[in-house]
């Protein structure tokens, strides 16, 4: 068992600050680096000490893995946390942390490989009698790759085969698609992945993205800690996630889980993962990938079991069990987690860019808010367009699904176009209060989510403040007596 | 002794941008379009008014000529526009310029200047946020400038490319 | 100055009986008032609208500062003329305040016989204009007509005060260094095409606004050319070709905004100041004039009672109070403004004219404006025992 006395962020906006909290709490001192173009993340004054990395554009700097191990070892760290995306699931990078002589939070760099590329991941999970959708893998043979796709039948996903978190997948649904399918899916991963291989699969229609937060300790110990429904997504990014999933049957729910479990200590799985299912309207649920890190919606998780999954990611790290068996696990209400990015929703989600001019920070009982964000933040192209998260908890699914809906309309972000009024017309959704939610949610009632018009008496009190806010405005100096005659006709 | 009567402000929405509208505020009132509304200011930022004989809140910020509303939870972009200015300003670059839809990086390049096209032919693809988009030409014409780079940023609106129809003087 | 105390008794049969009669009247008259300034068919307000034409009362809401008073000149003129159908013979005239300064406008009605110019309707821009001169106004021209009503043209232009004297009013304000302004949102044609050209600045309104001495008709007639309105006189041509025009707006509005800057950059003129105090409203209530004033001309009142009702505080300064009581002398202010009071109270006597004539004299030292209050049943002539024959008085 290692103590952490001081602990390495590899990582910036909300998953920084949110892992700074859970570090001061247990009295470990954190590092967080900066780049000199994005100098507004919350938890550049909330850590102990922050060091300055360099790289063009900015987000080459949390690619850096010398220029990050470094910086570690210059602020005499003995741990570092990779949070999500960038190197969290990067083997190297475990490896090299590893050699520096540095604790990795997270699972050892074998494991990171194995359930990191798909197809290796998949073959383990099917000799652990993992159910999975038929696939088709390019490795393989890749000229008869696009035969043996075909053969898989339609509708099909086509998606590369390092990739994850929704880049470089295609569906193709007729054979016409598929060439088209194959070349761009190709393109994008060889571009973010930095490898083109290709993998194919069954593609269930309404499936339902059902993920379970699994840990493991390095004494051989795994649990799972309930299941999330990531099913709201657009782009194949997930927008909502809630845990328990709704109307999942309990019997599903524990073969899941159970699955789940097995197969991560089958993988001597150490620290967080999260194992994601896709489950068919028949009830049939299958493997698709699992990843090796603490997740975005890992809060919903926290607000059902009352536990800090970042605390229990230190502890493990430094060696210690896991502070609790399967059976200590309760579940209890209901959490919704809803992702407020910096983009048009009505206009196709296309992103934008601005400037956090105003900031407001919806409160209430059951309410958490992981901003990435302070007031006067530019929010640029550079860097993902997640702002913040808005995490609610209640007794039970209704009552989680009102407080979002109050905190969504107290979310504030003035100077950038955010989804937060989408996200509520989602949440407002009958189908969503009926827990009728699978990955084709937002396609299908695309009509019913657009945007109410604006009533012209709405226009006009917006036009009003909008007056009333605006600085310097010309003024006209009305002499007397016609200042006090006012509006005066004969 | 000069007393101030009325600023005078006009403004149109982002999303309406044939309309224009005057605004004045008036020490008992702020007239819109001559209607007068009862708006008052709560905290920086917060402002309350009526809808429907109730009371809600509504935020704003300024930013330059920008005004960010929101009002319950729905944000608008309001600008602030000079009434001696023509409405009709025409887009600079002209009906063959294409503008991008968002801020992003060039990916890669189809065409080269001096290359003659037809309209719908893909000219450059470009990337922003996981998202890759195809700029194809709105016009038969000849390109006349690729402005930008692979792997160059630009920023929404920014011109990407410029096209001639055969003939023009640009 | 000191108030004027009020005898009246408001709970009176005759004070009611007063207010019930003057209401009535008063009410015929603003309904009257009302119909000539709003009532318009409604295809002549579709023409307009299909034009993308404003009316005349909201391109003067949008020239004018907001919540400003505009004190209109001539609302009734042709009230029973050309069959009662021409209200305000189809101008609408006035002083309004435009970023703090008085101006007047002279505005043609297009939704009245498309703002074509009556003998009368020359008369009212005459008038405007000679106003503008004796009060050094800045005059802004709405101009938007279709012409002059060519059945009755033989008595728009001849006559010294008829058309002509439009335009040398115009180049009398010029030399007197009163800026004009004209906003060209129809056609200007011929005679009508003066105006704009005779301004110190134009703005012509793309698409709808034209100037020209004579129309298309009239050029193919004389030339067999066949041309567009908007090439031969429209705001493109004329200020980029012949620069007759100045600015070019593409809408009304736009127009509006533009005439509002162009002004603000003229200068002001220098005026004679006023003695002017902060305003203060009468201490009797104005609206018990209705029952004040009696509705037989015959029965007598005692005109300060009108006095108290008008004027600031119900301040009165009395000059002779003694002396020629049938004339009321005295200064007061109304809002906040300084002026001297002349007021029938009965009638003219000798030495009420000779007391009026010298307050008169008073006054015009000082520059102290005049107000008369004018309630005149005769005049008496009497002998007196004076050496002036009295009938030398009454011309006082």
């Amino acid at each position: 068992m290692t103590t952490i006395r001081k602990l390495f962020i590899a990582n910036r906006a909300e998953i920084a600050l949110r892992i700074v909290h859970t570090a001061r709490r247990m009295g470990i001192a954190t590092v967080v680096p900066m780049h000199n173009q994005d100098q507004f993340g919350p938890a550049l004054t909330e850590a102990d000490e922050t060091v300055e990395i360099f790289g063009t554009p900015a987000v080459a700097a949390w690619l850096d893995i010398p220029g990050l191990i470094r910086a570690a070892l210059d602020t005499g760290c003995d741990a570092i946390h990779p949070g999500y995306g960038f190197l969290s699931e990067n083997a190297t990078f475990a490896k090299a942390v590893e050699l520096a002589g540095l604790i990795f939070v997270g699972p050892p760099a074998p494991v990171i490989e194995l359930m990191g590329d798909k197809i290796t991941a998949r073959r383990f999970a099917v000799a652990q009698g993992m159910p999975v959708t038929l696939s088709a893998d390019e490795a393989e043979d890749p000229t008869t790759f696009e035969k043996r796709a075909l053969a898989i039948g339609f509708p099909l996903l086509v998606k590369g085969a390092a990739g994850g978190g929704g880049k470089g997948m295609q569906i193709a649904r007729r054979v016409e698609d598929l060439a088209n399918a194959i070349s761009v899916a190709r393109a994008e991963s060889q571009r973010y992945f930095g490898d083109g291989r290709l993998f194919a699969e069954r593609f269930v229609e309404q499936p339902r993205h059902i993920e379970v937060q699994v840990f493991g300790d390095t004494q051989g110990h795994v649990i799972h800690l309930g299941e999330r429904e990531c099913s709201i997504q657009r782009r194949f990014q997930k927008l909502i996630e809630e845990s328990p999933a709704p109307k999942l049957p309990d019997g599903l729910r524990n073969r899941i889980c159970d699955a789940a479990v097995k197969l991560a200590a089958a993988a001597k799985y150490v620290n967080a993962g999260t194992v994601e299912c896709i489950v068919s309207p028949d009830g049939e649920f299958f493997f698709l990938e699992m990843n090796t890190r603490l997740q975005v919606e890992h809060p919903v998780t926290e607000m059902v079991t009352g536990l800090d999954l970042v605390e229990l990611q230190l502890r493990v790290a430094q060696g210690e069990p896991l502070p609790l068996d399967q059976g200590d696990v309760q579940f209890s209400g209901h959490a919704i987690e809803c992702r407020i990015l910096a983009e048009d929703a009505d206009a196709g989600f296309v992103p934008d860019t601005g400037k956090v001019l105003l900031l407001g920070i919806p409160a209430g009982p059951g309410v958490r808010f992981d901003s990435g964000v302070t007031a006067g933040a530019p929010v640029t192209a550079d860097f993902d367009s997640m702002l913040a998260k808005l995490v609610v908890h209640g007794a039970d699914r209704t009552l989680a699904i009102s407080r979002m809906r109050s905190a969504l309309a107290d979310t504030t972000m003035l100077g950038v176009t955010i989804n937060n009024d989408f996200l509520s017309r989602v949440l407002h959704h009958p189908a969503f209060a009926r827990g009728e939610t699978d990955t084709g949610f937002l396609e299908r009632h695309k009509a019913e989510l657009a945007p109410a018009v604006f009533t012209d008496d709405e226009r006009q009190l917006m036009l009003a403040v909008a007056a009333s806010a605006a600085p310097d405005i010309s003024a006209t100096r009305i002499p007397e007596p016609y200042a006090s005659m006012g509006a005066w006709r004969n | 002794m000069a007393q101030l009567i009325a600023k005078m402000i006009t403004l149109q929405f982002s999303d309406m941008p044939d309309q224009r509208h005057q605004v004045q505020l008036r020490t008992n009132a702020v007239y819109v379009n001559g209607r007068p509304l009862q708006v008052r200011k709560a905290a920086a930022g917060s402002f309350t008014g009526m809808l429907d004989g109730r009371t809600v809140r509504l935020r704003a910020v300024a930013h330059g000529d920008t005004l960010y509303v929101q009002l319950r939870g729905r944000g608008v972009r309001i600008d602030r526009v000079d009434p001696t200015r023509a409405r009709a300003a025409a887009t600079p670059g002209g009906a063959g310029a294409s503008h991008a839809p968002m801020p992003g990086v060039v990916i890669s390049l189809l065409v080269a200047a001096g290359q003659q096209v037809k309209a719908g032919d893909d000219l450059l693809v470009i990337e922003s946020m996981k998202l890759q988009m195809t700029i194809s030409a709105s016009l038969d014409g000849e390109v006349v400038e690729l402005p930008l780079a692979v792997g160059q940023t630009f920023q929404r609106n920014d011109i990407l490319v410029r096209l001639q129809t055969c003939g023009d003087t640009a | 100055m000191s108030r004027i105390v009020s005898k009246i008794d408001a709970g009176s049969a005759g004070y009611k009986k007063n207010q019930a009669a003057m209401a009535q009247k008063v009410e015929a008259l603003q309904s009257r008032v009302h119909k000539a300034r709003f009532e318009r068919p409604e295809r002549d307000i579709e023409r307009l609208r299909s034009q993308k034409k404003l009316t005349v009362r909201e391109r003067l809401d949008l020239l004018l500062d907001p919540g400003t008073p505009f004190l209109e000149i001539g609302t009734l003129v042709a009230n029973k003329a050309y069959e009662g159908e021409v209200h305000g013979a189809g101008q609408v005239s006035g002083i309004g305040i435009i970023h703090g300064r008085e101006v007047i406008v002279h505005a043609d009605d297009p939704s009245i016989k498309g703002g074509a110019w009556y003998p009368l309707s020359v008369k009212k821009i005459v008038r405007t204009l000679d106003i503008a001169i004796e009060n050094r106004l800045p005059v802004i021209h709405l101009c938007d007509s279709a012409g002059g009503f060519l059945p009755l043209q033989s008595e728009l232009f001849p006559d010294r005060h008829a058309a002509g004297r439009i335009f040398r009013n115009q180049c009398t304000l010029s030399k007197m260094g009163v800026p004009q302004i004209a906003v060209v949102l129809g056609h200007c044609t011929a005679g009508g095409a003066y105006i704009p050209a005779l301004c110190d600045y134009s703005v012509i309104v793309r698409g709808n606004g034209g100037v020209f001495l004579g129309g298309p008709p009239l050029v193919k007639a004389a030339t067999g050319e066949v041309v567009t309105a908007e090439a031969l006189g429209g705001a493109t041509m004329h200020t980029t070709v012949s620069g007759t025009c100045d600015y070019a707006a593409d809408d009304e509005p736009h127009a509006m905004a533009m005439a509002r800057d162009i002004f603000a950059n003229t200068s002001p003129i220098p005026k004679q100041t006023i003695d002017r105090i902060d305003a203060e409203p009468p201490f009797y209530d104005p609206k018990e004039l209705y029952g004040i004033v009696p509705t037989d001309w015959k029965t007598g009142f005692d005109m300060r009672e009108v006095i108290a009702r008008i004027v600031d505080g119900s301040k009165l300064h009395e000059y002779q109070p003694d002396y020629g009581t049938t004339m009321i002398c005295g200064y007061a202010r109304i809002w906040g403004c300084k002026v001297g009071i002349l007021a029938n109270n009965g009638v003219l006597f000798n030495d009420s004219s000779l007391k009026a004539a010298h307050f008169m004299r008073l006054c015009d030292r000082d520059r102290t404006p005049l107000v008369f209050l004018q309630n005149i049943t005769g005049t008496w002539w009497a002998v007196n025992t004076r050496s002036e024959a009295s009938p030398r008085m009454a011309p006082r």
